[in-house]
């Protein structure tokens, strides 16, 4: 017989709730996807005491909010955003911060220094040029380095093991060099544009 | 952390946060097992989204998290089966119980009458000899047990594995202390509350109340000071942890 899907378990569970049945399929609904949990939190925390309590806590905050799953993604998405976000959230209320040997991205490239920036208008044009620095300069690991540690604010070393980063320096080795990438790429842009343009941004 | 860094980490995050063109996840779910056509419409927009590929790198890390045969991986998923009672009981526990008034008749008297008599016959003697024995050296409403000259003192509660959720923590009173510090950490040291109180006890508050969940372990310790500030007692690290069966074993 072929085994009930996650979905088929779920709808199981909820036709029998409150029943020792209901705890059965929803056991093995859980016991499905305990490595998957496991492994991830793992990687977020490095070490398999903590990890352990982080995959528990998902667990408990999944059985609750069981009754929100609409079936509008496969229940393993559904375990994975809130798999991701609880980890996100047990992070930040650590209160890591990321590592100031990183925050030199941008050093250099004076489009993208505050001092340069003044108006909000300023501001979506660095963004925008920025965004097209990235997109023509760095390649996919680059630009997943960055995602991962600006905008999620991982800690490189979680960054490291999210992405399988086995090189010497891992992640920082990235960051360099897409620094490194986006500064050549910046004067190669800044070479293009009109002499009045260029004076004028740099006037400021 | 310089102001010029904080503008860095604003900008590059607004320039690769998520754009409106980019998938939700549901959809780029269909890109990890979905049907070619789909898919193929789906990739032209991840092949140029750094930021989809990044999401799409995460749900398949996620996903084949599974498959990967690791030791610790391994350690971790028997710990969660032996556990998984711990996480369906609470809920599963607020389901009224049908009360059946008959099985009452059924409870022998007599023998009920003698089990009741033995608790009330040893509270009595307890507290008699309680009484006499012990003379009354500082009455202050307090947990009950004070320390006078010992640099280590007690956690009271909670302490070990205990049946029910936490709600306070409670420790013996030091004679010379003018205020208490106490600190409640997770198994890998990291600090999750501190707080300080001149009482003998502190409410937990709701956020650490939400993260003791049952069978995840703690550790608490408080340590004293007097009006100087100088340190008077300390209790060390104190673990415990909320088992629902603990008063069974």
């Amino acid at each position: 017989m072929e085994p009930l899907s996650d979905e088929e378990l779920i709808e199981r569970s909820r036709a029998e709730r409150g029943s020792p049945k209901a705890e059965r399929f929803l056991n093995e609904l859980f016991q499905r996807h305990h490595a998957k949990v496991a492994g991830w939190c793992l990687r977020m925390t490095g070490e398999v005491n903590s990890a352990t309590d982080l995959a528990q806590e998902i667990f408990l905050k999944a059985f609750q909010r069981l009754h929100t799953f609409q079936g509008n993604a496969k229940f393993t998405t559904w375990l994975f955003v809130i798999t991701r976000n609880h980890c996100l959230d047990e992070l930040r209320s650590k209160e890591i911060q990321l590592q100031d040997s990183s925050d030199v991205l941008l050093e250099g490239i004076a489009d993208f220094q505050c001092e340069n920036i003044s108006s909000e208008l300023e501001r979506r044009e660095s963004e925008k040029l920025l965004r097209t620095l990235i997109r023509e300069a760095l390649d996919e690991m680059e630009a997943k380095v960055l995602i991962l540690h600006y905008v999620n604010e991982l800690p490189l070393d979680v960054v490291n093991r999210m992405l399988g980063l086995t090189n010497r320096s891992g992640a920082k080795a990235y960051i360099m060099s897409a620094r490194r990438k986006l500064k050549r790429a910046h004067a190669r842009w800044k070479a293009r544009q009109p002499q009045a343009m260029r004076e004028g941004r740099d006037v400021k | 952390m310089s102001s010029n860094s904080t503008t860095d980490r604003t900008l590059l995050r607004a320039a690769l946060a998520r754009g409106n063109a980019c998938l939700p996840i549901e959809r780029l779910e269909v890109l990890t097992e979905g049907p070619a056509a789909t898919r193929s419409k789906l990739e032209q927009h991840v092949r140029s989204c750094a930021h989809c590929q990044t999401e799409l790198e995460l749900l398949k890390t996620f996903y084949e998290g599974g498959a990967v045969d690791s030791g610790d991986v391994r350690t971790m998923t028997a710990t969660l089966r032996e556990r998984s009672k711990e996480i369906f009981r609470p809920q599963l526990d607020h389901t009224p119980r049908k009360h059946r008034w008959w099985r009452l008749v059924r409870i022998a008297w007599p023998s009920a009458l003698a089990a009741a008599a033995i608790p009330l016959v040893a509270a009595v003697v307890v507290a008699y000899r309680q009484a006499s024995l012990q003379p009354v050296l500082n009455e202050t409403p307090s947990s009950g047990r004070e320390v006078f000259r010992s640099s280590s003192f007690a956690v009271i509660s909670p302490n070990g594995d205990v049946p029910a959720q936490p709600t306070e923590i409670r420790w013996e009173r030091v004679h010379s202390a003018a205020k208490y510090q106490i600190r409640l950490s997770e198994v890998d040291g990291a600090e999750v509350w501190k707080a300080e109180t001149p009482d003998d006890h502190v409410a937990l508050p709701s956020f650490v109340l939400s993260r003791t969940v049952p069978a995840k372990t703690f550790f608490c310790e408080v340590t004293a000071y007097d009006s100087f500030g100088g340190k008077v007692g300390e209790t060390g690290s104190v673990r415990f942890r909320w088992l629902l069966n603990a008063n069974r074993q």
